[in-house]
């Protein structure tokens, strides 16, 4: 398997606003290249009774695309977004609340959800909800010529038509897309997600490539705490 | 209750590792072992294509009916596959609203992704006329029996069904526009990969087990789920909780792909 040493190591650039929404706890707007995703986190809020949890806080989820109404795509995104959510917030300090975690897509230029993981991570952060650790989420797109390419730009085509068809969540141009999310204590894996088909080696490969490229999440994160925490 | 039930009840967590410390599981598994698996084809004969799986007490029914319809104007040669699975109370008291719920819309997409990343079916198959004719393949899948690992036997059952869809042969007249059905000619589709998803989940960390069942899925730290097909693999789903070491998941793989292979010898059994 080739593996294009320039191509690889280049993440696209990283920019990132917090505070941006006046009402939220935590909010957050993150570009990675092209790609744009606003999150904000409220919490601890009230829960309702269908939802309360004894031990530790419940949370909510919301993901909302940049046109049309959520579909079940965006349900398969918010339960993945939700989970990790559960693992990274110490929900155990906030029992019997709610905290609810709204991602709204901006532009979509490849590896969103990714970016909308990030995002959210972000204005966790932004919130003060006690976290365990933080989470970097890395979108690794494996094109046709067994490429691995990480956080590629890819620009989506017009599409004036709105279609009923479901629609599997992958990138017209790579045969198979990773997103992997790493913690950033022990910089181990949290979450995966793949789509197309690939091999056990081509997969290994891109968790080491990804594994290696979330340093550089995990340091534009702590230059946002800098930029931000003025008071430490 | 019996003592041991009570134990089960108030300690469920220590009631499991008092099992895995030892090597087996409460029903008597080994920890990567799978329950036994029942496959049953043709269960429904006004479907086109139907199966029933059973994998220990999880039961899961498919049934696809067929339908002509206009395919979408952006794709006129791809017909449609829609999976929808029902998660009710009927299985499982986890399961809140009836009808479509929040697991329920998952585990489509879910399917919807398992089923296409691994180039399973060539929607090009479905098309009748270009433009203007395909089949629309409604997969209603049922869930009987949720005891744990769900998504395993509805994404066979699903497979399954697709093997033993029978489609009959519809002649359109592109000039009349008449559509005329030919029910003595039945006709199958071509399948060319057959996904087999696996579940796994971590218990403490360290313990891996393969198949868990309802109890062991509402302790576990973390789901791993691996679709593999002609030992590649297609799908990989790990949503958040605990970390997995890299010899851990090496593991996984291996036993997944042992498991593609004694699914498919399964199915070559009965569509022979």
């Amino acid at each position: 398997m080739e593996i294009d040493e320039d191509r690889n190591n280049k993440m696209r650039a990283i920019a990132s606003e917090l505070n941006i929404l006046t009402r939220s706890d935590g909010s957050a707007i993150i570009t990675q290249g092209g790609s744009c995703c606003i999150a904000s986190v409220n919490g601890p809020l009230e829960v309702s009774p269908a939802n309360i949890d004894m031990n530790k806080a419940y949370v909510e989820v919301i993901y909302r695309p940049k046109c049309g109404l959520p579909g079940v795509n965006e349900r398969y995104k918010e339960k993945i977004v939700k989970s990790l959510c559960e693992t990274c917030i110490i929900t155990q300090l906030y029992p019997r609340t709610q905290i609810t975690v709204q991602a709204q897509e901006m532009d979509d230029h490849g590896g969103l959800l990714a970016c909308a993981i990030n995002a959210v991570n972000l204005a966790i952060m932004n919130s003060g909800l006690e976290m365990k650790f933080h989470m970097a989420a890395i979108h690794c797109g494996l094109d046709s010529d067994d490429n691995l390419n990480i956080d590629p730009e890819y620009v989506p085509k017009a599409n004036l038509t709105f279609s009923r068809i479901q629609r599997s969540s992958r990138s017209q141009n790579f045969k198979g897309n990773f997103t992997f999310v790493f913690d950033s204590t022990k910089k181990s894996l949290i979450g995966v997600n793949t789509d197309g088909k690939f091999t056990i080696q081509q997969y290994n490969e891109a968790q080491k490539l990804c594994k290696d490229a979330s340093r550089k999440i995990f340091d534009f994160y702590r230059e946002m705490v800098k930029k931000y925490a003025t008071v430490l | 209750m019996s003592q041991e039930e009570l134990y089960k009840t108030i300690n469920p967590v220590k009631y499991l590792r008092n099992f895995v410390e030892k090597s087996l599981r409460p029903d008597g598994r080994d920890l990567l072992e799978f329950r036994p698996t029942i496959i049953n084809k043709d269960s429904i004969a006004t479907a086109e294509g139907s199966a029933i799986i059973k994998l220990g007490t999880t039961t899961v029914i498919c049934g696809i009916k067929a339908e002509l319809a206009e395919p979408d104007s952006s794709e006129p040669s791809n017909g449609f596959i829609v999976p929808n699975i029902e998660l009710t109370k009927l299985c499982s008291p986890k399961y809140r609203a009836i009808g479509v719920s929040l697991d329920s819309q998952i585990m489509n997409q879910t399917l919807y992704n398992i089923l296409f990343n691994s180039g399973c079916v060539d929607l090009t198959e479905l098309c009748i006329a270009k433009g203007k004719l395909v089949w629309v393949l409604y997969c209603d899948l049922v869930c009987l029996d949720d005891d744990g690992s769900v998504l395993d036997v509805a994404s066979l059952a699903l497979i399954t069904a697709l093997k033993s869809l029978k489609l009959p042969k519809v002649n359109y007249d592109l000039d009349t526009k008449v559509i005329k059905v030919d029910d003595t000619i039945k006709k199958g589709i071509n399948l060319k990969a057959l996904p087999v998803t696996t579940t796994f989940i971590t218990f403490e960390q360290k313990y891996l087990l393969a198949d868990p069942t309802s109890d062991e899925e509402s302790i576990a730290d973390t789901f791993v789920t691996i679709a593999t097909c002609d030992g590649q693999l297609s799908y990989i789903y790990q949503p958040g909780g605990n970390s997995l070491a890299s010899e851990q998941f090496e593991s996984l793989i291996k036993q997944a792909g042992k498991r593609e292979k004694y699914i498919i010898s399964l199915l070559e059994n009965i569509f022979e």
